[in-house]
């Protein structure tokens, strides 16, 4: 008797389990923003099809609008919004070169440590706090169309991809995220501020 | 081990262990792209497969919750959050003794990783794990009484 019982628990622990997990995949597939299988390719590690020859960002030059198709490779997504760009150092310098607006997602005593030369610290704490009229607020005085790269520390840290997507939200359309960080840039040689 | 069959200790515990899936299991449901982030940091699993789990797992979660306060097939889900905790603990364990630096991806997507989490996160998983297995062997939800099944609760 305890036996059969056992049994019957143990299938119908799968069937559930087989049950919800279609319910799990069918979600997300009918999801535009949904996971998929294979993961988005999403790392660029070359300026291949960025013309940034002779070309100078001006992250305050809040009248210009023609810098992102200067670059030419941006697009809408589903949401509306342009996708934040994942990037490697190779890209980050290139960017960091013509003079993009590097935005520091870690907590200010990190940043204070030492950051990217020329980087605006945005720490994430305080900036998921804040209501969306004061994040209007704080990014009223940048070029919307400007070269913008996020980072944080680096390795496993998720902040910039946050932050990025909160600025493509914010109307910004050249947001791209320096994964390597600053563990990365510091390691590589690169213009650190300390 | 009578106390641990009273029903009323039993019921607390579904509704305390199935709160505590649900409210796991929102964030993760809302945002999917977060939490496929935090098992891919694991480095365990291939990225379809990571992301195979970041699909399921919330749901799966979820429904058990449900399932265990609702009281309606509260064995099954008490094993399912049973294997779930013993595999969450398996992954913790392995990131801790490789000197990750990651997120749970426990309860909440947005707080990057210490190592002092990760312990914590472990003591909460055998505390739950505890739990769950008291529901599954304790609780007597059919009693053979002149060969009539009786519900307790």
């Amino acid at each position: 008797m305890a036996n059969s019982k056992t049994k019957k628990i143990l299938i119908s622990s799968i069937v559930i389990i087989l049950a919800v997990s279609v319910i799990g995949i069918l979600i997300n597939l009918m999801n535009p923003d949904g996971l998929r299988f294979k993961e988005k390719p999403v790392v660029t590690d070359s300026g291949t099809g960025y013309n940034l020859a002779g070309f100078r960002n001006d992250p305050y030059d809040t009248s210009d609008t023609k810098m992102p198709t200067a670059l030419g490779y941006k697009e809408k997504n589903r949401q509306g919004i342009y996708e934040p760009v994942k990037i490697t150092y190779k890209l980050a310098k290139q960017f960091y070169d013509i003079n993009a607006l590097f935005i520091d997602g870690r907590e200010e005593a990190d940043y204070k440590a030492g950051h990217i030369k020329g980087a605006i610290n945005f720490p994430y704490t305080e900036f998921f706090k804040m209501t969306q009229d004061k994040k209007i607020e704080l990014t009223r005085r940048f070029n919307k169309n400007g070269i913008i790269v996020a980072y944080c520390s680096g390795g496993k840290c998720e902040v910039s991809i946050d932050i990025a997507y909160e600025l493509a939200r914010l109307g910004f359309t050249s947001v791209n995220i320096y994964l390597g960080g600053y563990s990365e840039w510091e390691k590589n040689g690169y213009p650190v501020e300390k | 081990m009578n106390f641990l069959s009273n029903k009323y200790f039993q019921f607390i515990l579904r509704i305390v262990l199935g709160g505590l899936f649900i409210y796991a299991a929102l964030p993760k449901i809302f945002d999917p792209q977060a939490f496929a982030k935090a098992v891919g940091n694991y480095e365990m699993l291939p990225v379809w497969l990571a992301h195979l789990a970041a699909m399921v797992i919330p749901y799966i979660e979820f429904f058990a919750g449900t399932f265990l306060i609702i009281g309606k097939f509260k064995k099954e889900a008490a094993l399912i959050i049973s294997a779930m905790l013993v595999a969450f603990l398996i992954a913790l364990v392995s990131a801790l003794s490789r000197g990750l630096n990651i997120a749970c991806g426990c309860f909440s997507l947005d707080n990057a990783g210490s190592t002092s989490d990760i312990v914590l996160r472990i003591i909460e998983d055998v505390l739950m794990l505890s739990g769950a297995l008291i529901i599954l062997i304790f609780d007597r939800n059919i009693k053979l009484r002149n060969n009539k099944e009786i519900q307790t609760i």
